[in-house]
């Protein structure tokens, strides 16, 4: 017999009585000191999660695509900007985990850190159109907004925390930031002056759970309404001056976004969903004729960028996306404000190769560019077709 | 004595007849011809029926409708038509006019005054702050139900609110200023909120009803980074543990959450075994990468003892 036949044999008989004696000694005793161990001894199981072991995160499709990834990080939230009105865009994001910011350019892919200050399980961070600060929001017990003041022609950081329990937030032109906290049985509306550090009371919602729709600024419109469940019927209003009034707008489903002077809205009707735009000065209701999630849409002036999905949302539609049960894979489609025809501009999940579920988009500098973030992996990605020109090339 | 009582026999038998005589005379019409509105209060823009009802066994009559001072000539004879209701605040009126054979008229009308009323229901069940999404009623719940009526410049404390749940009557009666409540979910599937609210003079200026899912507590498991939190995508049947350990947090979606802060049974079962909770957070569990690779069962429960159906169970398989 051959010497590598007894080694080899050696050792698998080695294996097998270190195998027999670990699973005859490691009884109920040896499991309960162990931390929580798993005791693997079922391996017929047939299941095998090679989505999680092939996660293609930190994949990034080449540059010389009107589609591509921006960065390799995970991304809390991030702002487009251009130095001058003829000049390409570039982009402030601010690093989920850390809230760390970082400045992007796209053509060359070039990206410099601008702010270390660390804010742990940062998941949501806005930026003030004139890059002086960011607010951040960390997933800490009291979900903190921390507010980082950027450098602007300096080298200097600083950072303070102003608001506890805040479940929405945005940040205006002029550096005011909008934000809502929960009461026992309402919601109060604040704006806050980041320059002048002034704070005040805005509105006061009658119910808790709500979504609330930022205007531009805080003397804007914004609307709100309580949050979206297919199961119980939603009702869109308006607060003006302080004032809450109540819009046509209601269903089962509702989830809604607003530009001002247009709301985007979708809600069931019937066993299908159906999107709409309402114009608040007209009183004008445009039936769409793809049914978006107003989530994954950008709107300007009544002129709306979506992601749009062929998969056909169910009954329990958004519910189960919002609870991450269920993930998208989204096409970009734009629609104008007066014929309410949607056109294709690009199936992102043939162009990019990865399966792209859209979240807060954006369309850039009059559409000639489109951000968003892929839900989930919260990578950051640009589009820079000719969104407006292209439409209905398709 | 036999004179009094039949007396009085005939005064409790006549006395109805002369009434209705009364109200007979006058055109032939009795109360039992009415218009009906469906719904009794139409929301702002909304359809409604409007129908006559004739119970009265006559010989019948020429119908002619008219809607805000416009007659309807195309709906003429028609027993219900249906009309859109004016924005809220407006003040209209459905006028349906009955001429009888022998030319006399009986006009039925009623006031479509259209106001908004809302009722917002907030379940007070679990689910992540991540969640997006309204919570969910479960049976044995409490649920909070705000109705906002759209009535510019008067407060709740100008109306009367009489809430039923499942045509039961909340707190026994009318609530002044009311538009707050809060009740316990009851076993059915469904349950109807139905919500009358009057101005204090009696009169009522709108009622709703609406239907209340009830569903049961849903488990589902995320994985809980150190840097990012928790992640907001649901884990499906199996999770692969990649590094040497892993944080899982099983989320009690629509679970009561007085049973989600104080469960009667809260378990973590490893490969059919009951395993003790170790960290902070007891809906979580770390696991740690021992032995040979495979592949084991995860299990997690939650119950309460008290409350029928307020729990949930439910594992996931995870391979090493």
């Amino acid at each position: 017999m051959k010497p590598w036949i007894l080694i080899v044999g050696g050792i698998v008989l080695t294996l097998l009585l270190f195998f027999w004696m670990f699973l005859f000694f490691a009884g109920d005793d040896a499991k309960a000191d162990l931390f929580n161990a798993l005791n693997f001894g079922d391996t017929t199981g047939e299941d095998f999660p090679f989505e999680d072991i092939f996660d293609t995160t930190g994949e990034e499709v080449g540059n010389a695509a009107a589609l591509r990834q921006l960065s390799l990080r995970r991304v809390a939230g991030y702002m487009p900007y251009a130095a001058t009105a003829s000049s390409s865009a570039s982009v402030y994001i601010a690093e989920a985990g850390t809230g760390h910011v970082y400045t992007i350019d796209p053509a060359s892919g070039e990206e410099n850190r601008i702010s270390n200050i660390t804010i742990p399980t940062a998941v949501r961070a806005v930026f003030s159109s004139d890059k002086t600060f960011a607010v951040v929001q960390s997933a800490d017990s009291s979900d903190t907004l921390m507010v980082i003041l950027l450098p602007h022609g300096s080298s200097t950081l600083d950072s303070y925390s102003i608001a506890a329990d805040t479940f929405s937030f945005s940040l205006t032109d002029d550096n005011v930031l909008l934000y809502a906290e929960q009461s026992n049985s309402s919601v109060i509306a604040y704006s806050y002056n980041l320059r002048e550090k002034t704070k005040t009371t805005l509105f006061t919602l009658p119910f808790r759970d709500a979504t609330i729709v930022w205007g531009s600024g805080a003397a804007a419109t914004h609307f709100a309404y309580p949050k979206t469940s297919s199961q119980l019927e939603g009702y869109m209003y308006q607060i003006k001056k302080g004032v809450m009034s109540r819009l046509p707008i209601s269903g089962y489903g509702l989830s809604a976004i607003g530009d001002g002077q247009n709301v985007l809205f979708t809600k069931r009707s019937g066993d299908v969903y159906q999107t709409m735009l309402y114009k608040n000065e007209s009183k004008n209701m445009t039936v769409l004729e793809n049914s978006f999630l107003p989530e994954k849409c950008s709107l300007i002036s009544g002129n709306m960028l979506c992601a749009f999905s062929t998969q056909a949302y169910e009954a329990t539609s958004p519910d189960s996306w919002y609870s991450g049960e269920v993930t998208y894979s989204d096409e970009l489609w734009y629609t104008d404000s007066n014929g309410g025809s949607s056109s294709l501009l690009i199936d992102l999940e043939e162009a990019s190769g990865r399966q792209l579920d859209v979240v807060s988009l954006r369309a850039f500098n009059n559409f000639s560019a489109a951000f968003f973030l892929n839900k989930i992996d919260q990578s950051v990605w640009i589009y820079e077709g000719d969104i407006v020109g292209n439409s209905g090339d398709n | 004595m036999s004179m009094r009582c039949l007396s009085i026999f005939l005064l409790f038998i006549l006395m109805p007849l002369s009434l209705q005589a009364q109200a007979l005379g006058d055109g032939f019409i009795s109360s039992d011809i009415n218009l009906e509105l469906t719904p009794t209060h139409p929301q702002p823009n909304d359809s409604f029926t409007a129908t006559v009802n004739d119970y009265s066994g006559g010989v019948g009559a020429e119908i002619n409708w008219y809607y805000n001072g416009t007659q309807l000539s195309d709906r003429n004879n028609a027993r219900s038509i249906t009309l859109t209701s004016g924005d809220a605040g407006s003040k209209g009126a459905v006028r349906a006019v009955l001429v009888y054979q022998d030319g006399s008229t009986r006009a039925l009308v009623a006031e479509v005054n259209p106001v908004y009323l809302d009722i917002i229901i907030e379940p007070q069940t679990h689910v992540p702050s991540f969640y997006l999404g309204r919570a969910l009623p479960s049976t044995g719940s409490t649920v909070n139900a705000t109705a906002l009526i759209g009535t510019p410049g008067l407060s709740s404390a100008a109306y009367y609110y009489t809430w039923k749940i499942n045509n039961k009557v909340h707190q026994g009666g009318p609530l002044r200023g009311g538009n707050e409540i809060s009740f316990v979910m009851p076993q059915d599937s469904t349950s109807v909120l139905s919500l009358e609210v009057t101005t204090l003079a009696g009169v009522t200026v709108a009622s709703r009803a609406i239907s209340i899912p009830s569903v049961a507590p849903k488990l589902l498991f995320y994985e809980v980074s150190t840097l990012y939190g928790l992640e907001t995508k649901a884990i499906a049947s199996s999770f692969a543990l990649i590094g040497n350990s892993a944080t899982l947090r099983a989320e009690p979606y629509f679970l009561s959450s007085s049973v989600f802060n104080q469960p009667d049974i809260l378990s973590w079962k490893v490969a059919g075994e009951e395993i003790g909770i170790t960290g902070a957070n007891p809906y979580e569990v770390t696991l740690q990468k021992t032995g040979f690779p495979g592949t084991t069962d995860i299990r997690f429960h939650v119950r309460s003892t008290d409350i029928i159906l307020q729990g949930a169970e439910k594992g996931i398989s995870v391979s090493i």
